[in-house]
């Protein structure tokens, strides 16, 4: 069975050109523009399967955009090859857009003085979908994503979030096997990302479809997708199920006690005090060095407990582990 | 004086705009290349030409100012422009004219070449009379830039209002073809609007380099000019009602 | 096709939803192109002709050139994004759809003055008489026409962006050069001026053949009208896809 997504050592070499600095930088840009090269996606390789959830994760230029454009048939690679529903995407761009659904987190495609409702009319003609289909899924997705009420409004007056949602309902219409996400939580509220979250990770379920989510917000991975793939420096520097990420890369643990006593002492190996507030103490557990029960048990010796908690660290110290690790 | 600073980063931004000068500097070149033609078809004096390239380069350097202002007041900006310790009005006049110099001087040499060129004459000797009442006439469309800017408070889109004094401006003014071309009434007509002035006052210098001429023309303009300046401050303390009102 | 009528649509509906906006700027782009024919009979009433050209020629040139433009601008002003798209990667989203990229960019904005311009237009051609039955199809043949030659020059001018990198502010001048060159009397120019009207800036496929046309019926002059048009939508055409198969190289300023 062949893969919804297969990219196979791909690569992508920018060539840029410099800007002329000064007369004589001028006159040499006019003859021969200085170039340079920037590699943004340097043999990358991996394989999706139809209905996994994909989240690509890396810095700022790591590449991720890069590769989701390439996959997406909006760039050419300088070299390697991939395929998204056994299409070769920018060889075979229009025929695959018919299957892919796209959000760009910085950019809409929806009419910005028009309600949502006539973009989501235009969107029918553009995947040629015949008027009772369009009309039964557009019913389903407005529903599930609560956007009924918006329909009617133009796009310019509705807030960031429900904008979102109705962009994402959008991409959505036409039933696309594969969905590309490009920061779709970018510059939402904390509510408003987590009902999108949600929303895409359900729908994803009921529909089958592939979802490939590029973010910086470790949150995004963690409550839509199943499966990460690090990117750093045009690298894959991971391929891992979420699960397996915490378990591998962290062995450490945060408690938070809330202490009966004003101070605690605890003093020992692998724990590390990492904040202090009159009956507050957060600490950091290297559970290699010491297990958590032993912790909780001396943290009980030493004083009577409000309250304790033991968490994991943030996926954002996951992630920055990983990268230094690759440097 | 903080307008003076003001203007002056102005002049230094509009320096760097290179791409834009070359397009209207371009544009300059091909309305005096078509005028050139259609004078050469008609046997009309050199002094035509030079005319037209005398009011278009001060129509073509003017800046948009008004442009600025709506985007400002659309973007409710503008709020946060007013708090300021200058006023905002007279120091978006100051952007304007520190702007609107810059182009003069980029634009100024290639109509000067240009005409010349394509009439094989020298500039007339009017011209240099011309050139004073040219910077008074600018400052004056510059004050009608603000004038029209400011409209964006009470309709938002400025733009329509603009091509409409703008082709006033044209018709009044006398760009494309000095007023003597017009019936008599028409001329007079004219004059008693704060357009004829602004262009054809001190562009016609060109044909006949008149010094009583350009005195009356000077006198005009500095009429029109304190009229605009009041009118425009009253304007603005309008705007600030509207402002108040509606909280940008 | 289904597709392009519902693009034109909805274009047309995102310029009425402003409808204060949309009113005054038609309203008052019908009086600017006014002021402007009035500007002309004054120069005709001193000069009775140019070269031969006379006031009933300017009247019929504003009258093509109008509706030429007003036809372009009121379906295709999405052009005047086209530079500032390319530089800013703004055309992704189109290389996203199953739809044609340039059309989907064109048709992405509609100008309400255009349909001043229009309108300034159908009653030019009721005042100069050429809405008789006779003469009414060549002014929608050359409205047409016209339209396409100003979104192909555009097309082109802006696609320079894709070899040039940030030419937005001078792309948003070549309208006006285009026009400029339109509604002069064509017969002022003369020699190597009048060959550049009808290669590098088709004015003269846009004012002065239709206006012939007008007056002096011609199947030559018709063909030739018409297949300018059809060539310069063929030659953006094809320097469009040149430049977006740059544009999907991905080269960049930086």
């Amino acid at each position: 069975m062949s893969g919804a997504i297969e990219v196979e050592d791909l690569r992508k070499v920018f060539r840029v050109r410099e800007r002329p600095k000064g007369l004589r930088g001028t006159l040499r840009y006019l003859v021969r523009p200085p170039t340079r090269e920037v590699v943004a996606v340097d043999g990358v390789s991996f394989r999706i399967e139809p209905g996994e959830r994909v989240a690509f994760v890396g810095p700022n230029g790591a590449g991720k955009s890069t590769t989701i454009k390439m996959l997406a048939g909006i760039l050419h690679p300088t070299r390697g090859s991939a395929r998204v529903l056994g299409f070769v995407p920018w060889g075979d761009r229009k025929r695959l857009a018919y299957r892919i659904g796209t959000v760009f987190g910085q950019r809409t495609q929806l009419w910005y003085h028009l309600p949502a409702r006539d973009t989501f009319a235009l969107l029918a003609r553009v995947y040629d979908q015949d008027d009772a289909t369009h009309a039964r899924r557009r019913a389903e997705l407005v529903d599930a994503f609560g956007v009924g009420k918006l329909l009617d409004t133009p796009v310019r007056q509705l807030s960031l979030g429900e904008r979102m949602r109705c962009e994402i309902v959008a991409s959505l219409l036409h039933a696309p096997q594969v969905l590309f996400l490009d920061e779709p939580t970018i510059g939402l509220d904390v509510t408003a990302k987590a009902v999108i979250r949600d929303l895409v990770r359900d729908t994803s379920r009921r529909d089958g479809s592939t979802v490939l989510l590029t973010s910086h917000d470790t949150g995004d991975m963690e409550r839509v997708c199943d499966r990460v793939l690090v990117i750093h420096n045009g690298r894959l520097l991971l391929d891992r199920p979420i699960a397996d990420l915490r378990r591998t890369y962290i062995r450490r643990k945060v408690v938070t006690l809330l202490t009966a006593d004003e101070r605690i002492a605890l003093a020992m190996p692998g724990v590390t005090v990492t904040e202090t507030a009159p009956h507050r103490t957060v600490l950091e557990v290297d559970v290699d060095k010491t297990p958590i029960e032993a912790v909780v048990q001396a943290a009980l010796r030493a004083s009577r407990l409000n309250d304790l908690t033991v968490e994991d660290p943030p996926m954002e110290e996951i992630v920055q582990a990983i990268y230094a690790s690759a440097r | 004086m903080k307008q003076v600073a003001i203007a002056a980063l102005a002049a230094r931004h509009a320096l760097h705009a290179r791409g834009e000068a070359l397009a209207r500097a371009v544009f300059y070149l091909a309305i005096l290349v078509v005028l050139a033609s259609l004078w050469r078809a008609l046997g009309a004096s050199a002094s035509y030409v030079w005319y037209v390239a005398l009011t278009e380069w001060v129509v073509l350097a003017m800046p948009l100012l008004s442009i600025d202002i709506e985007e400002d007041v659309r973007r409710g900006d503008i709020a946060y422009r007013i708090a300021r310790p200058v006023s905002y009005l007279w120091a978006k006049v100051a952007e304007g004219l520190g702007n609107g110099a810059v182009r003069l001087l980029m634009i100024g040499g290639c109509g000067g070449v240009a005409a010349w060129l394509l009439t094989g004459t020298p500039p007339p000797r009017g011209i240099l009379l011309s050139l004073p009442l040219a910077t008074l006439s600018f400052f004056l469309l510059v004050l009608w830039q603000a004038a029209l800017g400011l409209t964006a408070f009470w309709i938002g889109d400025t733009q329509p209002l603009f091509w409409v004094w703008q082709k006033l401006l044209f018709l009044l003014g006398g760009l494309l073809f000095p007023l003597d071309v017009y019936p008599e009434w028409l001329q007079r007509a004219a004059y008693m609007t704060p357009f004829a002035p602004m262009l054809h006052g001190w562009a016609r210098l060109a044909f006949d380099p008149d010094p009583a001429l350009a005195a009356r023309t000077a006198l005009l303009l500095l009429g029109w000019g304190v009229a605009l300046i009041a009118f425009l401050a009253w304007l603005y303390r309008r705007a600030l009602v509207v402002l108040d009102v509606n909280g940008g | 096709m289904r597709y392009l009528f519902a693009l034109l649509l909805t274009n047309l509906k995102a310029s009425v939803a402003l409808r204060g906006a949309f009113w005054m700027r038609a309203a008052f782009m019908a009086l600017n192109n006014g002021i402007m024919l009035v500007l002309w009979m004054l120069f005709f009433l001193r000069y009775r002709d140019v070269n031969g050209w006379r006031a009933a020629d300017t009247v019929a040139i504003y009258a093509v050139t109008a509706s030429a433009y007003g036809l372009a601008v009121v379906l295709g002003h999405g052009v005047s994004d086209l530079a500032r798209r390319i530089h800013e990667g703004g055309l992704d989203a189109f290389l996203t759809q199953p739809k044609d990229v340039l059309l989907q960019c064109v048709a992405s904005r509609s100008e309400a003055s255009g349909w001043g311009d229009l309108f300034s237009g159908v009653v030019l051609f009721g005042v100069a008489g050429h809405l008789a039955p006779a003469t009414l199809p060549i002014c929608l043949v050359t409205a047409l026409s016209g339209a396409a030659i100003f979104l192909s020059w555009n097309v082109m001018f802006h696609s320079l962006a894709f070899w040039l990198g940030d030419t937005s502010t001078v792309s948003r001048q070549a309208w006006h050069f285009l026009i400029l060159f339109s509604l002069y009397p064509s017969t002022i120019f003369g020699g190597w001026l009048k060959l550049l009207l009808f290669t590098a800036l088709p004015a003269g496929f846009i004012g002065y053949l239709p206006v012939d046309l007008l007056h002096r019926f011609s199947w030559g002059t018709l063909l030739a009208v018409a297949g300018a048009a059809a060539g310069y939508v063929a030659l953006a055409a094809l320097v469009f896809r040149l430049g977006l198969r740059r544009y999907q190289s991905g080269s960049r300023f930086a």
